[in-house]
């Protein structure tokens, strides 16, 4: 049985002996004078990519602002309840 | 004009393209066209992807022609940009593939089918071994790159050890290991179809 697979498994292996080469498109070369000729475009990326990137770069840009300002109002007011709680404000 | 021994020469004819000679671009693309849309058919295993291949490779050929420092041959530079640009296209197949099935997770339309190729019978085969070589190709496509080129190259395209380790860029110690590994891999593949015969 074993042999019979590895046998099998050989014929398959050299299944490829004898292969030539397909035959191209008689058409194929006038397909690539074509492209030659067509005026060259610029390539360009894709606006979804852009509009992609823009708002990911707005969104962490956002976030920052926030939570700096965020960060900063607290603070603000830890320190005017330390004052108001020990009077520092009256002289 | 040119003369017949200029049309031989493959440097000889990429000076005249790179010069805009449109008909010595034509004499490259009709001495390697079947060797590089071959290579590109192993590989991507569907005509019209092959044929859009060897339009680049040949494209690419025209606007390299200057700049071809013709450290290798024309045909070695030639052979890396299909092999390299079908690499892509599987690659590009692949991640295709891995969206489609996400997309097929979280879409509504859960029914949708991702397309499969059908299998690959390569037209140059003698017909007697059509079934054989649809199974090895099936296994070939398991392959990792490096044995897959080694393999194609050698046993495809019929291309010698030296050859093939030009093209790949590696010695040909390399190369021979390379086959021999493709082989022993290809071997364990085919395990997985061996019932398929029995049927």
């Amino acid at each position: 049985m074993d042999q019979n697979k590895e046998n099998w498994k050989e014929q398959i292996l050299r299944s490829l002996e004898g292969i030539h080469r397909a035959e191209v498109n008689p058409f194929l070369y006038a397909k690539i004078v074509d492209r030659l000729s067509a005026p060259v475009l610029i390539r360009r990326v894709a606006f979804p990519k852009i509009a992609l990137a823009t708002a990911g770069f707005a969104l962490l840009l956002i976030l920052n602002v926030w939570v700096l300002r965020s960060g900063s109002e607290k603070q603000t007011s830890e320190e005017t309840v330390l004052i108001n709680q020990y009077n520092f404000g009256l002289y | 004009m040119m003369s017949t021994r200029r049309l031989d020469d493959d440097k000889e004819i990429l000076r005249l393209i790179g010069n805009g000679n449109e008909s010595a671009f034509k004499s490259l693309y009709e001495r390697h066209k079947d060797k590089i849309y071959n290579a590109a058919l192993s590989y991507l295993k569907d005509a019209s992807d092959a044929e859009e291949i060897t339009q680049d490779v040949f494209l690419e050929a025209y606007h390299g022609a200057r700049s071809f420092e013709h450290k290798s041959s024309v045909l070695t530079w030639l052979y890396r940009i299909a092999i390299n640009k079908s690499l892509d296209r599987i690659r590009f197949r692949q991640r295709k593939k891995r969206f489609g099935f996400i997309h097929r997770l979280f879409s509504e339309d859960s029914n949708m089918e991702i397309y499969e190729p059908p299998d690959f019978v390569h037209p140059g085969v003698v017909l007697e071994n059509k079934e054989n070589a649809r199974l090895l190709f099936k296994a070939i496509d398991q392959l990792p790159e490096q044995q897959k080129t080694a393999f194609l190259l050698t046993f495809v395209e019929g291309l010698p050890g030296n050859e093939v380790a030009e093209i790949m860029k590696i010695s040909l110690k390399a190369v021979e290991s390379l086959k021999q590994r493709a082989k022993t891999t290809l071997r364990n593949l085919l395990e997985e179809f061996y019932p398929e015969r029995r049927k």
